[in-house]
């Protein structure tokens, strides 16, 4: 039995490239089948979509066995992609991280997949969505299989086009489309700011390994190239090229101080926010990062760089998230301050957990984007959570499950609770109080903002007519399935992080410290009181706490409401200075070398006017001309010869 | 091999042309439209045909041929001979100009509606005249077919055009004022390498021997000539005032033309000529021209965000994108060499892609002023999809043609001899920059047109088309664009996507050819 | 008898040609209006009998007749032969004109044949003295043709011509009269020998650049271009396709080879030459952007056509002589093609003002589509003989060395504003009208000479190898 699944998982393995085909085989029929005005079928883009997400999850499962048998051993397969001094290959990268994460990742498409029937159905663009959905799971596949940093550009770029795309997928919507540019430019400053680096990496390991035929950055190489590289340059040059990568990571993780665009993700269908927030885009950001770890181990001080801007965003984000009233915005902010802490883990060292605590937000996330898209949906695309309430009577199960999203993503129960703890545990044992402080703080705010958006949302008055449920079986189906997940993924999960993924050599994680764990549990449902207190409790103290709080003139708050005016500055540096700037150069280039141009011109008229004066129609001036030409010259000839004599030739 | 005939290739356009024009030719405009459609397919096909028997291998010129006149050479005496030759790099710009022809022929049928007898002979003679160029060998002939190519062209822009001949004048002046330039550096060059090796030659291949012996000052003379010569054609930026009216001013089938091949034209003499003639005085200006191509690429970006024409975006986009092709050749390495060939048809793709958008908009819209257009992905649904896909090959995105490219340059930038490398890396980042601000303009283009709220004038079945005060009610088809501009925006898609997904398919091409020249540099 | 015997050796196209003006007048006496048309037949005829005669002719070794006052030569024989393609091509799109003055028509051809036969002297002239006299006859014939419309302007032009070139006779005359001072000899060959030696002076540098201005008279250009204009406005299309094409042909002949005596001699020479030349081609262009009336328009046009092969005289070598009869050859076909095309023009509508020109390229495309080559010819841009012509022109200065390359860049920023010059007709031609031009396909002639000649400017530049080997050929044996 076992010999049988392992040749089975083998052949898996190695056929794995099917994975990142299929989707696009779909697409194609799907597109045929789009076309075809009278047999358009929803119900067969939805089974050929499931159908390839299901099989690559399939694929994913052999993959993370076969990786389970074979403890350290990497399947890759390369093609020639382009070829000049360096060859540049594309092709697939099986270890354990990539197969983990294609077991998540195939994994949530699935979900997200089932949930987009029922919601998407009755949009005229049905096919459409599904296509987007396809490619970005070509995208997201291709990305995760990568076997060099090229290749992961490549599809790094191309899953940011299908966030682009995703955003703006109802492109009559003005807010959408311009979130989607927002998106794809904030992330295209990222991106080429990685390219700086890859180009640096490239150039380094031309240079050095040119004698070596084999392809340029491969993961199986990158440790090996990265040491070199750290031997050949300056310690500041390390450290530029690292940062230089770490903003491309900074930008899909939606890190400080690009940050922003993550609000735009809401602007999507709520499926693909929820696809976006957890394993889209800011999945290629982490996995990115897991991949180029062994960079930036090796810099004190950039891991201290990482570190630093992980916790300032954790921060931020989650003190940004507690005042908004969109329960969307909520989210996706939550989203930039999860993901920062899942840097602080990488900056502290804590390899292995900071991958668990990212997949666990992962999976929680997007159960928390799909119930909150149902759940806007069912009120009348209700978005703001100051208007909703006591839904849990009408909604139990989005309540049910909702509510232990939020715990798991606060840390405090369910699989939440072995990620955060032992990530906790990493971070003190980095030994910087003000990060273990930040760390707290990062809880207590995650904690009260979750809490505060269940309370508002399902709890207390009912403040709005609620409409029917949402009642169609994918998206129940596919929120219960998630609720599952989040529930046991943790506990299924707490043996292999630190045992099976790891970098360079397994640590086991450790979870269960009674202090550490008490501390958490102790912050958690503290911020969880305080949170009922002010929206559930008629406390009078905490009402009028909470009528300060709130002033419109209370800068804490406003610069918690507005996003710390990160938009408005950047808007400034934008309009201000370089569009005034481009406008300087167009003025220049049409008075100043367009003015060339027009001198010339004037003076050939100049001329031609002079010339064509000559023609006086006076025969007597004509002669004169002529004459006073020719004596001219003669004059000059005969001067330059009584010159010449007097110089003695 | 004997049916593959590069006279019959450059030659056969201008016969048809001479043909359509001659008093024999029915004066009928679908007549004449459907001929000289039919005859720019063959006219591809056959110069695929030179693809398919080419040897990538092969070393050398691979397709050479001299035209005799009644077995003499052309300029015999003067050791001027019409020989064309064809090399990896010759090639990829043949297929490259019989393409976009092709395309600009087939775009015509909605975009031309007047003077037909005369316009299809003039394209086609343009097509000889660049064909003649890219497959010269002989200096002066390449100086003919360059000179050629300026008749055709001032009447395709100013008379189809928005009929300001001032910028067809422009065009005109600034092209033979280089042009004049670049003779006199060829004569210089040909009668001074006459007086050092004593035969009279204007063979590209046998003038690239005797240059080493020239003194260096003299060497630069003649090198700054033809840059000169090039430099308005690339167009490098001082000299690039005329692309942007000459592009608004014109219609779009020439627009293609002239964004895809002419400007080609530049970026292909200078490898032949500074680069293949000159090494050594090339790696000397080699840190110039890249600074210049850098400037190319920003200053055609920051001009391209403030435009408020959308034909003029796609034309500072154009100028923007030679500053790569120009960097990549500074670079002297053979991955930004490729790169910049590669660029530099990616960008005829691309750019006649956008222009062909911009065309389709425009004809059904009448305006082209970013502020009065949006909301037209209601109306024309596909035509915003193929948009989409030449958008984001403009910006750069991998698996679209232009991220190749781009690569190429950066990495062949890093690995070039020139010192000091923080200078190189500055480069870097100032390319990179430009690919920012090309995802800034060419989302705003795409943005500003397609998205937002749809204007209620612009209705799908019926569209008002003027022309010349004639009100004229064309119905479209439903979907808001017609079938032959969906083929040229289908095949440009297609062919933007091929080549972002196989460079190689291009790269091979012309690798043997990029590693000769190379290596006469190295040596 | 030894002046039979030289004429029947050398000089007997010439004899030719004097036969047909005292035919052409005596026929005068005898035939009416109604025998306009003999006229022409009977012109061609002598052309054409003039031309097989000249197969006829000794030209090698040079042959030397009339007490040496005449040579008869390989390189006279060339100049004849244009002379008589030119003369045949003008008789032949002189149709309409004659036909408009049928009482007159044999008296044109007579003064028209005169003017031949003055420019053909003039070509074989050896000695000062010969070559007054041919420069006289050819002179006063022109004045005479360019007064034959009889109507105001015509007469004015005639006059103004003819004071122009009473002037430029006595400044020929002064220059001669220095260097017959100097050598003591009029006689070319005499001079040659006398000059052996010669150290060269400042009066003789004079003399030959006054010698050099008095003919520029002839080849309309600078300083004594300014009539071209207005003489050519005053006469009808063949007369000035006549008077921009036969004197300067004659004249270049002339001017070479008396360069070629006397440049060694004085240095300065050749930069005044080239002066004057830039100078003519300046004149040219910039005179010719504003002009409006066409006949205006190709006396610039002629200029700066001069002004570019005068440039290659700077310097007198037979790499230069022989771009400079390349040149010729195609000047003077593109010049027959262009003038054929507006007198064809001017025929049907009866106009000559550019503005007429408006959209002639969507009634008639064909013979578009011919100016546009002969126009673009006289650009100097390809495919037409025009570019290699100047090609050829720039191409000799660029060989002459490093310092002339100032020349040589100042005549092609020229080009570039002729280029502007010469595409404004073509611009006109592409303008839209309304009105449909009609143009009646009669003037069979006139057509045959535009396309005919327009076909040659194009095959001169395509198969020019054993044209320009011919003009190396000549360029050697003078």
């Amino acid at each position: 039995m076992n010999a049988v699944l392992t040749t089975i998982s083998e052949y898996f393995v190695q056929s794995i490239a099917t994975v990142l085909f299929l989707p696009l085989w779909v697409v194609l029929m799907i597109f045929i089948n789009s076309s075809i005005p009278f047999l358009a079928s929803k119900k067969m883009t939805l089974n050929l979509t499931l159908g390839s997400s299901f099989l690559g999850f399939v694929f994913a499962v052999f993959s993370l066995f076969y990786c389970i048998k074979n403890p350290q051993a990497l399947v890759e397969n390369n093609i020639t992609w382009m070829s000049t001094d360096f060859q540049i290959s594309f092709g697939v990268f099986v270890d354990n991280l990539s197969a983990l994460m294609l077991v998540f990742t195939s994994l949530i498409c699935f979900v997200v997949q089932l949930f987009s029937f029922g919601y998407m159905k009755k949009d005229e663009s049905f096919h459409r969505f599904y296509i987007y959905l396809n490619l970005f799971m070509f995208c997201i596949f291709g990305f995760i299989l990568a076997s060099n940093v090229i290749q992961s550009y490549v599809f790094l770029e191309l899953v940011g086009v299908i966030t682009y795309l995703l955003i703006g997928f109802w492109y009559k919507k003005r807010s959408a489309t311009r979130a989607a540019r927002k998106a794809f430019i904030i992330n295209r400053i990222g991106d080429v700011c990685l390219l700086i680096g890859i180009v640096v990496l490239v150039y380094f390991s031309v240079v050095f390994n040119s004698a070596q035929n084999m392809v340029t950055l491969s993961y199986s190489t990158l440790q090996f190239a990265v040491e070199t590289l750290y031997s050949m340059v300056s310690d500041n040059a390390y450290l530029a090229i690292g940062v230089l990568i770490f903003l491309g990571i900074m930008a899909k993780t939606a890190q400080i101080p690009m940050q922003n665009w993550i609000v735009g993700t809401i602007e999507a269908p709520a499926p693909a926010t929820a696809l976006m927030n957890s394993f889209g885009i800011v999945a290629v950001g982490v996995y990115l990062c897991a991949r180029f770890y062994p960079l930036f181990i090796l810099s004190k001080s950039l891991m201290i760089f990482i570190t630093f801007i992980g916790i300032v965003t954790a921060l931020i984000g989650a003190y940004v998230a507690m005042s908004q009233n969109d329960l969307r915005k909520i989210l996706a902010y939550s989203t930039s301050s999860q993901l920062g802490v899942v840097l602080v883990g990488f900056g502290v060292g804590a390899f292995s957990a900071s991958i668990f605590c990212f997949v666990v937000h992962g999976v929680t996330k997007a159960l928390m984007f799909l119930v909150g898209g149902a759940l806007i949906t069912s009120l009348k695309n209700e978005a703001d959570i100051r208007y909703m309430g006591a839904c849990r009577e009408k909604l139990p199960l989005y309540a049910f499950s909702f509510f232990i999203g939020a715990i798991s993503l606060c840390g405090a129960l369910f699989s939440g609770f072995y990620s955060e703890a032992s990530l906790f545990n990493s971070v003190l044992d980095f030994g910087n109080e003000f990060l273990s402080f930040g760390f707290l703080l990062f809880v207590f705010m995650s904690a009260f903002y979750l809490f505060r958006a269940y309370f508002l949302i399902f709890e207390g008055d009912k403040k709005d007519d609620i409409s029917q449920d949402f009642s169609e079986w994918t998206i129940k189906c596919s929120i219960v399935l998630l609720s599952l997940i989040v529930i046991f993924i943790g506990y299924i999960l707490r043996g292999c992080f630190g045992d099976f993924i790891f970098f360079i050599s397994p640590d086991k994680l450790n979870y269960l410290n009674l202090v550490q764990n008490v501390l958490l549990l102790f912050v958690v449902f503290g911020a969880g009181f305080i949170a009922y207190q002010l929206y559930m409790a008629q406390n009078k103290t905490y009402i009028i706490l909470k009528e300060k709080a709130l002033n419109k003139s209370n800068l804490p708050y406003k610069l918690s409401y507005n996003a710390f005016y990160f938009d408005k500055v950047s808007d400034w540096f934008a309009e201000s200075l370089f569009l005034r700037l481009c406008r300087f150069f167009d003025f220049i280039e049409k008075y100043v070398i367009g003015g060339i141009f027009v001198v010339l011109a004037l003076t050939t008229r100049v001329f031609s006017y002079i010339f064509s004066r000559s023609q006086t129609g006076n025969v007597q001036s004509y002669v004169t001309y002529s004459l006073i030409v020719l004596s001219g010259v003669l004059a000059v000839v005969a001067v330059l010869y009584i010159l010449g004599s007097l110089m003695g030739v | 091999m004997n049916f593959l005939s590069i006279p019959v290739l450059i030659f056969s356009p201008l016969i048809v042309a001479l043909l359509i024009l001659s008093p024999f030719f029915p004066n009928n405009e679908i007549k004449i439209r459907r001929f000289s459609k039919a005859f720019a397919i063959l006219h591809f096909i056959y110069s695929t045909l030179f693809l398919l028997f080419f040897n990538p291998t092969n070393f050398g010129w691979s397709y050479q041929k001299e035209l005799t006149f009644f077995n003499v050479s052309w300029l015999k005496t003067l050791g001027i001979t019409a020989t064309f030759g064809m090399d990896g790099l010759s090639l990829v710009f043949v297929i490259l100009t019989s393409f976009l022809v092709m395309l600009a022929i087939i775009a015509s049928k909605s975009m031309i509606r007047t003077k037909h007898r005369i316009y299809y002979p003039l394209i086609l003679i343009l097509q000889s005249a660049l064909l003649g160029v890219f497959c010269a060998k002989d200096v002066f002939l390449f100086f003919l077919f360059w000179e050629l190519e300026l008749i055709p062209m001032y009447f395709l822009i100013s008379q189809w055009g928005d009929r300001d001949s001032s910028a067809a004048m422009k065009y005109v002046v600034y092209t033979f004022f280089g042009s004049m330039l670049m003779l006199l550096g060829m004569l210089v060059l040909y009668f001074y390498s006459f007086s050092i090796s004593g035969v009279l030659t204007a063979d590209i291949e046998s003038l690239s021997m005797s240059e080493n012996v020239f003194a260096m000052w003299f060497q630069a003379f003649i090198f700054l000539c033809l840059l000169f010569g090039f430099a308005v054609k690339l167009p490098i930026v001082p000299f690039h005032n005329w692309l942007a009216e000459a592009q608004v001013s014109s219609v779009t089938p020439v627009s293609i033309l002239m964004a895809g091949v002419l400007l080609k034209m530049g970026g292909y003499g200078i490898i032949r000529f500074n680069i293949g003639l000159f090494p050594e005085v090339f790696s000397n200006f080699a840190p110039l021209l890249i600074i210049l191509g850098v400037v190319n690429l920003l200053y055609g970006a920051c001009l391209a965000i403030v435009q408020t024409d959308i034909k003029k975006i796609v034309a500072y986009f154009s100028l923007s994108s030679m500053g790569l092709v120009l960097v990549g050749l500074g670079s002297l390495s053979e991955a930004g060499f490729e790169g910049a060939v590669f660029q530099m048809v990616s960008h005829g793709l691309i750019a006649s892609g956008l222009l062909m958008l911009v065309g389709i908009i425009y004809l059904r819209t009448k305006t082209r002023e970013i502020s009065a257009l949006g909301g037209l992905s209601q109306v024309m649904p596909i035509c915003m999809y193929l948009g989409l896909i030449i958008c984001l090959g403009a910006i750069g995105v991998p698996l679209f043609s232009g991220f190749p490219a781009g690569f190429m340059v950066l990495v062949g930038l890093l690995l070039s001899d020139i010192e000091p490398q923080a200078f190189l890396v500055c480069m870097i980042v100032l390319c990179v920059l430009g690919a920012v601000l090309s995802a800034g303009y060419i989302l705003r283009l795409f943005h500003k047109t397609f998205f937002g709220s749809v204007l209620s004038q612009f209705r799908a079945d019926t569209v008002q088309i003027d022309e010349d005060g004639n009100e004229i009610t064309v119905v479209y088809p439903k979907r808001g664009i017609t079938k032959s501009e969906i083929v040229v925006l289908s095949l440009l898609a297609f062919a933007i996507i091929f080549f972002g997904v196989f460079p190689n398919s291009v790269l091979d091409i012309f690798e043997v050819t990029s590693d000769i020249i190379l290596d006469f540099m190295k040596v | 008898m030894d002046f039979l015997t030289d004429i029947k050796v050398a000089f007997l196209p010439e004899l030719i040609i004097a036969g047909f003006v005292f035919i052409n007048i005596f026929l005068s006496l005898f035939f009416n209006k109604k025998f306009y048309k003999t006229s022409q037949w009977i012109a061609i005829l002598g052309v054409l009998s003039a031309f097989a005669a000249i197969g006829m002719v000794q030209a090698e070794p040079t042959y030397q007749a009339f007490n040496n006052s005449l040579i008869c030569n390989v390189y006279t024989v060339f100049f004849k032969s244009l002379i008589l393609v030119a003369s045949f091509f003008v008789i032949l799109i002189s149709h309409k004109v004659i036909k408009k003055k049928r009482a007159k028509a044999f008296e044109h051809f007579s003064i028209l044949f005169c003017a031949i036969l003055g420019a053909m002297l003039l070509v074989s002239a050896n000695d000062f003295l010969s070559a007054f006299a041919a420069l006289e006859m050819l002179g006063i014939s022109c004045y005479l043709l360019s007064a034959l419309l009889k109507n105001y302007r015509a007469k004015e032009s005639s006059l103004k011509y003819l004071i122009s070139g009473i002037v430029a006779s006595a400044v020929f005359l002064f220059g001669v009269s220095y260097i017959y001072g100097i050598t003591g000899t009029i006689n070319f060959d005499n001079l040659m020998l006398a000059l052996e030696g010669y150290q060269g002076s400042m009066l003789f540098a004079l003399a030959s650049i006054m010698v050099v201005s008095a003919l520029t008279m002839r080849i309309s250009a600078m300083p004594f271009a300014n009539y071209v204009p207005d003489v050519y406005n005053g006469s009808s299309y063949p007369v000035g396709a006549f008077l921009s094409i036969v004197p300067v042909v004659a004249g270049f002949s002339f001017l070479s080879r008396f360069l070629l005596i006397v440049s060694p001699y004085s240095p300065a020479l050749g930069v005044v030459i080239m002066i004057f030349a830039l100078l003519t081609i300046c004149y040219g262009v910039y005179g010719a952007l504003r002009q409006t009336d066409m006949r205006r328009f190709m006396g610039y046009s002629s200029t700066i056509q001069s002004g570019f092969m005068l440039l290659v005289l700077g310097v007198v070598n037979a790499y230069n002589i022989s771009s400079l009869l390349y040149y010729l050859i195609c000047y003077l076909f593109m010049a027959l093609a262009l003038w054929a095309g507006l007198s064809m023009f001017y025929n049907s509508t009866g106009r000559d003002d550019i503005g007429a020109y408006r959209g002639v390229a969507y009634s008639r495309p064909f013979y578009t589509t011919a100016m546009i080559f002969v126009l673009m010819a006289f650009a100097g841009l390809p495919p037409t003989s025009g570019f290699l012509a100047k090609f050829f022109v720039m191409s000799a200065i660029a060989r002459l060395g490093f310092m002339y390359i100032i020349f040589l860049l100042v005549a092609l920023l020229l080009m570039v504003v002729g280029v502007c010059v010469y595409l404004k007709p073509l611009r006109v031609m592409f303008e839209k009208t309304s009105e449909n031009i009609n143009m009646p396909n009669k003037a069979v002639f006139t057509k045959i000479t535009l396309y005919v000649c327009t076909a040659v400017t194009i095959l001169l530049c395509l198969y020019s190898a054993k044209i320009i080997e011919f003009c190396e050929l000549i360029a050697y044996s003078l």
